[in-house]
This record gives structure tokens, sequence and C-alpha cells, in this order.
């Protein structure tokens, strides 16, 4: 697994880690991202129990462990934060914050009696870093894919993690861990959001509050990351996107040992009934 | 700022390919451990199913005895009077075994409370060391052959091996917010460690009051057989019907009394094989043999 920085200010810093290479190919592949302002952190999506002492590994480069103040997980899902009874054993005061609608439900991952969810309502709320002063906004994201959805902006930095929004599943070999071809990666995408995103309506919506925002850089957490010119193309593409297709795919035999490269065909195949149905 | 991971550290060297080893070596060990724990709690299981089986066999030779009240009641007074007084202890026997089933049935079910606790805490235990074990070997050893040798020693199912390490002053040339996160999972990993470490110490007085219990109850069946025996030496000496119905009450104490013998074997067996594995266990002892559910 690897680390990288991707913004750097004053005692503002903004990590990524992925890309692990010794995850079973039957793991989707997830970036967990880290915000440390002034030594505090906020884990953002922090991932699956899987893959959590990987991630452990990387973090422990970047930041004091116990000086992990906010968990967030963007929706309720295994990759985002079923790890969770981890972090919390080895940081008891963290904060973890998630969308109203699945505390309750989060709390089985947590596995601790004195476990306290802080719910997200739904138009969204700041998040302070610990005591550093620093603060990022949950931005709704309902429906995006799922019910009770946040994303995550820090003004400061410019930088929106999407969580889910303009994930991508990628083959081995298209490993950079920012875009470099829009135009090539949107196959990686397509077939992701047609089928895990249930209402264009709501994405549309995301993307104007998207827009709105500005934001410089957009972190999913699947895939690569968007910066620059990148960004208003993710944001114009995931606009001109009808979402929440399904085509016969439950139909087809699944022996339930689906890889993520097969998870991925088996959208884009679905995609291509719907278009040919269309016809 | 790209912070190189152990596939981008150069690995020109032997020393390595043994760092990558013995990090996955260390691992597996606390897998197996982890396995092990998992089946003591199967374990636990297991002796409580048993010991709740014992009930339904309490109450069914309680039933034998009411009914041979009954009998002994219809048989005419002077004949029936010794057949009367057996019956009548004999039916006050499911009774004792009573609170001895119920003081069976609680220590396997603290066993099984306990177990759960320690398959819950090694589940997390093994996350954490394997990340502790996985960033000293990477991190740490970096080409230190005896760093590396002493790690691949060591077995993180013990709280002294983990003490080692906290200890080990090949820490000391670590980078220190590296060092720092080491010293704090492994302490929180010897906090876990030690925790398991006690719930199985605690289970073990439990096989054994566990064991008790049985013994007790395998005492009250045998005197209910010498009975059902008294019984049928009695209802020899009566005429056509009544010598019948208390043979049958004889025989059905005796096929009783040796169902809840084979039971006990059984519950013995396990409380044994529990009780090897919760010693291992408690040593940090790890075996192939008794890492497989």
């Amino acid at each position: 697994m690897k680390s990288t920085v991707i913004f750097e200010q004053g005692q503002h810093r903004w990590i990524a880690i992925g890309r692990d290479p010794e995850k079973s190919s039957h793991v989707i592949d997830t970036n967990e991202y880290v915000i440390v302002s002034k030594g505090e952190g906020m884990l953002l999506d922090p991932g699956g129990i899987e893959i959590f002492p990987r991630v452990l590994e990387e973090l422990s480069k970047h930041i004091r462990l116990e000086d992990i103040r906010v968990l967030f997980a963007s929706h309720q899902d295994p990759d985002i934060i079923s790890s969770l009874a981890l972090w919390l054993d080895l940081n008891p005061r963290a904060t973890t914050y998630s969308s109203w609608l699945w505390t309750a439900f989060l709390a089985h991952f947590a596995a601790r009696a004195d476990l306290t969810i802080t719910g997200i309502p739904d138009e969204g709320m700041t998040i302070k870093i610990g005591d550093s002063g620093a603060t990022v906004e949950a931005v709704p994201a309902h429906y995006c894919h799922s019910s009770g959805n946040f994303s995550i902006y820090d003004h400061q930095a410019g930088i929106l993690f999407s969580g889910d929004i303009g994930g991508a599943l990628l083959p081995s070999h298209e490993s950079s861990l920012f875009v470099m071809n829009f135009e090539e990666h949107v196959q990686y995408m397509r077939g992701f959001h047609v089928r895990w995103m249930p209402s264009t309506l709501a994405l549309r919506g995301w993307v104007q509050r998207v827009r709105a925002l500005k934001p410089t850089m957009i972190c999913p957490q699947h895939g690569s990351i968007f910066k620059g010119p990148d960004v208003d193309k993710l944001l114009n593409w995931l606009e001109s996107l009808e979402v929440g297709k399904w085509g016969n795919t439950d139909n087809k035999k699944n022996d339930g040992k689906h890889t993520a490269q097969e998870s991925l065909d088996d959208a884009d195949n679905s995609l291509g009934e719907v278009f040919t149905e269309a016809a | 700022m790209e912070v190189p991971s152990c596939k981008q550290i150069p690995t020109g060297s032997q020393a390595s390919v043994v760092v990558a080893l013995s990090g996955e070596a260390g691992s597996t060990v606390i897998a197996q451990y982890q396995l092990m724990i998992t089946r003591m709690f199967g374990i636990a299981v297991d002796i409580l199913n048993v010991a709740r089986s014992l009930d339904s066999m309490a109450f069914e030779m309680q039933l034998l005895a009411r009914n041979g009240v009954v009998q002994a009641a219809k048989v005419p007074a002077g004949e029936g009077k010794a057949l009367l007084a057996l019956a009548g202890i004999l039916s006050s026997y499911p009774g004792t075994i009573t609170p001895e089933v119920e003081g069976l049935g609680l220590q396997c079910k603290t066993i099984a409370k306990q177990t759960a606790e320690c398959t819950n805490l090694a589940r997390r235990y093994y996350q954490h060391s394997k990340c502790l074990l996985t960033v000293l070997n990477r991190q740490v050893a970096q080409g230190n052959e005896l760093f590396i040798a002493e790690l691949a020693a060591l077995q993180l199912t013990h709280p002294s091996d983990l003490e080692r390490v906290l200890e080990s002053q090949m820490l000391e040339g670590a980078d220190p917010l590296l060092r720092e996160n080491l010293l704090y999972l492994g302490r929180k990993c010897l906090e876990t460690l030690r925790r398991i470490q006690e719930l199985l110490e605690r289970s073990l007085p439990c096989l054994t009051l566990a064991e008790d219990s049985v013994g007790s109850i395998k005492r009250i069946g045998e005197t209910a057989r010498y009975l059902g025996l008294c019984v049928g030496i009695e209802a020899a000496h009566l005429p056509g019907q009544g010598k019948t119905h208390f043979a049958n009450l004889a025989n059905g104490i005796t096929a009783t009394v040796d169902g809840l013998n084979q039971k006990f074997q059984v519950i013995r067996d396990t409380i044994s094989s529990g009780r090897e594995l919760l010693t291992q266990l408690a040593k940090g002892e790890v075996d192939e043999e008794h890492s497989h559910l």
C-alpha cells in the first residue's frame, strides 16, 4: 500500500492511502484519506477490516495514532467502515461521524457498549478536526449511492472527498493515483456509476452543490483523483449521465465469487443490455 | 512527497526476503491462536448443549419414579410398603439432580461467554498485531539481520514476547513518529492480549467446577440405579402384573441411568479436550492440530 501527500499548506495536509498490491482480488480496491491539521487527524472512509493493517501501517508514518480525532463514514458500506471497531480500539476518544440514517446500523460494526456515533443531519454540518480549529463541511450526497450519504469539503485545501461519486474500478495496470487521461478513464467509471448510483436526479443535485464549492481536487473512494481541468470534466460527465440502469444480470448464474474486475464487467454488460433494449 | 511502501524499498539483500517471510509467519501464528480460541468457544457450547439435554433425562426419571409410586399404591398394603418407600425415594432424585444440572449449565455459560469475548478480542488482536509485525519487519528491521532474527523468533501469543518487542533496543533507531506509533500500537496489543489471557485463565476453574457437577450428577444417577435394582428385587416376590410393572420400572431406571452415563462420558471427554486447549492457550502455545475448527 502506498501513501501520498496530495496537499500540504503549513500544518494542513491531505494524505491519500491506497493502491494495495497485497489485497485479495475479491476485495474491491479503495482509497483512504486522512486530513492532518496542526497534528490532529480526520480519517475519511477508513475502509474495511481486510485492509486495516495496511492502512494503519501507512497512516503511522504521517500522524500519531492517538491524535486521530475524527472518523468519517460517507455511508454504511463495509468497504467504507467495517474496520470501525479496530480504529476505536486504538483510539476510543475519536468521534465518529456519519449520516443520522446509519448511526444505529454502524454500531453493529463497532462492538462497543460506550460507542456514540454523531449523526449528520440531512442538510449537512460543519465538522471540527479535534481542537486544532480546522473544520470541514459535510456536503449532502444522498442517493449517491446510499440513501444517507455525505461528501466532505475542505475549504482550506479546496479538496472535495466524494465517496463513491467519481469512483472507478481500475484494472491493475491503471494504478495512477491521479487521472492522467479523463477520456480514457471514463470507461472505468461508467459501469460503476450506472449500476451503483440509483438516481440521476440526486446525482445532478450533487453536481450543482459541488460546482458552487469550486473544488480544485475531487477525491473518490475508488479509482483515481481528479484535479485541475479534470474536476470540471468529471462534473460535466456526471451531469450528463443517466444512472440507475439495470439489465438482466440477476438472471445470470452468480457463484458469489466475483472479482472487482468481474463486477465491473457485469456492470458494463448490464449497461450494454439497457442500451440494446432502448434501441 | 511520496512515502515509499515496502514494495518501493530496494530489496536487493537476502535479509529483505526474510523480512517479508517472518512478518507473514508471525501473522499465521496469531491467526492459528485466534482459531484455537474460536474452537474453545465451540467446546464450551458443546458442553452446554449436552448439559441441557441432562434436564430432559432427569424429567424422564421423575416420570418413571412417579409411575412407580402409583403402581406401589395399588399393591396390597403389606407387600407394597417397601416398594412404595423405594419409589418415593426415587421420585425425589430428579429433584436433587436439578441444582447440579443448573450449576453445570451456569459454568458452561460462563465459559462460553468468556471465550466468546476472547474470540472477539482475538479477532481485533490479530489485525492490530499483524500491522505491528508488518511495520516492524518492513520499516524498522530493514536489513538488520539481528532484529530480523529476533522478530522471527517471536510468537506474539504471549505478553512476554510483546514486552520484549516494546523494550527492544532496535526501536531506538526507528523514525521518531514511527517509533511512537509502534509503542502505542504495541501497548494496545499488550492490553488486548493480557485481557485475552485473563479471560482464558478465568475459564479454567469453570471447567473444573463443571467437571465436579458432572461427578455429582453421576453419583446421583448411580444411587438411582441401585434403588432401581432394589425395586426389581422387591418386585420379584409380587404376583402377576405387579411383578411385570415393577420389573419394567427397574429396567426403565437402568436404561435412563445408562443414557446419563453416556452423556457424562461425552461431557468428560469434551471437558478434557477443553482443558488441554485452554491450558495451551493460556501459555500462549499454538499448534497446527488445534487450530482447525
